[in-house]
């Protein structure tokens, strides 16, 4: 490349650093700083400490370890479904794949909240399933269960984010070309083999990318755990929040957050690794 | 040897390779392939010509197993296929587009067939793939990624990954058509050779009439989902048996006539003796067969016409003539003397033999 290209190149990504560290950069990389600060007096000292990381793992290992499992079995469900629909997308019938694409792409017009009441009036007391099975005599009083659990939050998680899922698994499955899949049943592929040998591993970045997205989404979630959550095992967003807010802890509330970035970083890079390894086409010797 | 080309002609003593039994499919509306009847003999090159849309690439995915036809049987040594995949079958295919799998290299490409069928030790895999990859000349390029090839290479490999399975019946679907001029010819060339070292069944799909006649000893002219003619080249050149084929397949003068009682009128003083029913006909004589000057002899047919154009095309020179009545008629001549020049408007005598006429009976199919 020479140097007037490379002028140009660079030229032409300043607008998006700019946005990049506008919008991202800054902010976190003050919130990094604010989480080796004390609060003294209701306010911020500079006073560096390592002391909000030790709180955060000392006081709260279980919200940090049980969100990032409840992120991963979201992140896991809503990847492999979305992996699902995306196919059904790509390889049905071209209009038939089109009409699930757009079903997906209209679901994205609800909004976060009016999701999350949704399925709060769906599973309450006197929501739909519960009068539907009463109404059908299968049950004599409404099961309180569906509500306020992990299990509402996991749902109602994997059902807003499903849709940002496949966005990018059906961009990558897009991508894979027809002529090799023919040629993989054309050498005695069965179509289980194609699927391993010739699709995953063609679209293993968007599968990545859901799957990212989707942990992350979760991972910092607050509002769903408020609403829809028990009281048993609160998700670490809320306990974030609430340093934030009236607890007047911002330094505790950016370790916290940034001790739940490391984690799911961690995951990412283990789910890369493994990924690769699985996807990676073997050699015949 | 005319003898024993009488026998297998007539009486196949061996199971062909491909038979095809009244094939048809259609894509809604439109009769993609239309009662095609076709039997392939082991160790023939068969090229499969014709237009675009004339369904010959169909054709070649029925054999491949990509498609299921409507009506009719595919039988490959003597078994019925019909209703099998092409993971099933005895067919490898070299697509158009190759169909390289991107994220692997060009060895992991050849060695997928061998390793999924799973009949060969590691070793064996390594050693047949070495051949194949040798085969098409490209042992250098066993550890390359397959996205880092040209457009020949990546042609070559996939003609390497087809053969190492060694299909009963390779077939081609206008695999070179991607390639520049050069780099097809090459692989003309390399196809050629490579039939001969390793024989076996090639079904080869074209639209090039120039390739059809280089590579297969047998050639198909499709037309509309149907096949016109199935014969050797010379056949399909000299002898072709509808005005389809006498048309598509190299340059031919057509002359409009009516057969009466047995003769054709062709118009600018001339008849012929053709028997058939009576009715509009259509004869064919190739440029190439048109001599100047006059022939007295019974068996040719003389006419005076005008020179209206010349061009020296190197190889040969190509004059247009214009008849009493009007009509054009193009003559190639190779054999002229260096530097005799014609006037154009200069009358001259066109002549040829009338066994190289051909009569086609219009609106026949």
């Amino acid at each position: 490349m020479t140097t007037d290209t490379a002028k140009t190149s660079l030229g032409l990504a300043l607008p998006a650093l700019g946005l990049n560290a506008f919008l991202f950069i800054l902010p976190l990389g003050y919130f990094f700083v604010v989480s080796f600060l004390q609060v003294k007096a209701y306010q911020i000292a500079l006073s560096p400490t390592f002391g909000n990381y030790a709180r955060a793992l000392r006081e709260y290992p279980d919200a940090l370890l049980s969100t990032l499992g409840l992120a991963f079995i979201v992140a896991i469900l809503v990847t492999l479904l979305g992996l699902a629909y995306a196919l059904a997308c790509r390889f049905l019938k071209e209009s038939w794949g089109n009409l699930l694409l757009a079903i997906a792409l209209i679901t994205l017009f609800g909004g976060y909240l009016a999701k999350l009441y949704a399925w709060r009036t769906i599973l309450g007391g006197n929501g739909i399933v519960n009068s539907g099975l009463m109404e059908l005599g299968l049950i004599g009083e409404p099961i309180t269960a569906l509500l306020y659990n992990d299990f509402a939050v996991i749902l109602a998680l994997t059902h807003y984010t499903l849709p940002l899922a496949i966005l990018p698994i059906y961009g990558a499955l897009k991508a894979v070309d027809d002529l090799p899949i023919a040629a993989a049943r054309d050498l005695g592929a069965s179509g289980w083999r194609v699927f391993c040998d010739i699709v995953l591993p063609q679209c293993a970045q968007g599968l990545f990318s859901a799957f990212a997205l989707t942990l992350l989404f979760v991972a910092g979630d607050a509002i769903a755990p408020r609403l829809l959550g028990g009281t048993s095992s609160t998700m670490i967003g809320v306990f974030i929040q609430n340093q934030f807010g009236f607890r007047v802890n911002a330094p505790l509330g950016s370790a916290l957050a940034f001790t739940m970035i490391a984690g799911s970083a961690l995951i990412l890079i283990a789910v890369a690794f493994l990924g690769n390894r699985a996807l990676r086409p073997r050699s015949a010797l | 040897m005319s003898y024993v080309a009488a026998m297998t002609e007539f009486q196949p003593l061996t199971t062909p390779a491909v038979r095809l039994s009244a094939l048809r499919l259609s894509f809604g509306a439109h009769l993609a392939v239309d009662d095609v009847s076709l039997d392939i003999l082991p160790g023939d090159f068969v090229a499969i010509l014709g237009p675009s849309g004339c369904g010959k690439t169909t054709l070649l995915r029925l054999l491949g197993g990509f498609l299921t036809p409507d009506q009719g049987t595919i039988e490959i040594d003597g078994a019925d296929v019909t209703s099998q995949g092409p993971e099933r079958r005895p067919t490898n295919t070299v697509f158009q587009g190759y169909g390289l799998f991107p994220h692997m290299t060009v060895r992991q490409n050849v060695s997928y067939g061998l390793k999924i069928a799973g009949r060969s030790t590691p070793a064996e895999i390594r050693d047949q793939v070495d051949q194949a990859l040798g085969l098409v000349r490209m042992n250098d390029f066993a550890e390359r990624n397959s996205r880092a090839l040209s457009g020949g290479q990546q042609q070559r490999v996939a003609l390497a990954r087809a053969l190492v399975m060694r299909p009963h019946v390779l077939l081609l679907d206008e695999s070179l058509a991607a390639l520049d001029l050069k780099l097809r010819h090459q692989m003309q060339d390399e196809l050629r050779r490579i039939h001969r070292e390793i024989g076996g069944t090639f079904v080869f799909v074209t639209h090039d009439q120039n390739e059809a006649f280089f590579l297969a000893n047998k050639v198909a002219v499709m037309n509309k989902g149907r096949i016109e003619q199935f014969a050797a080249p010379s056949d399909i050149y000299h002898r072709p048996s509808t005005r389809f084929v006498a048309t598509f397949v190299g340059e031919a003068n057509v002359i409009e006539g009516r057969r009466e009682n047995g003769t054709v009128m062709i118009g600018d003083g001339q008849f012929l003796a053709s028997s058939g029913p009576d009715g509009p006909v259509e004869i064919m004589i190739r440029p190439e067969d048109i001599r100047l000057g006059k022939d007295v002899s019974g068996a040719a047919m003389t006419l005076r016409a005008t020179l209206i154009d010349q061009v020296f095309q190197g190889s040969f020179l190509k004059l247009t003539f214009a008849g009493e009545s009007g009509r054009h008629y193009v003559a190639t001549l190779n054999d002229e003397p260096r530097g005799t020049a014609r006037a154009l408007g200069e009358k001259l005598d066109l002549s040829w033999d009338i066994g190289r006429m051909r009569v086609f009976d219009k609106g026949a199919a």
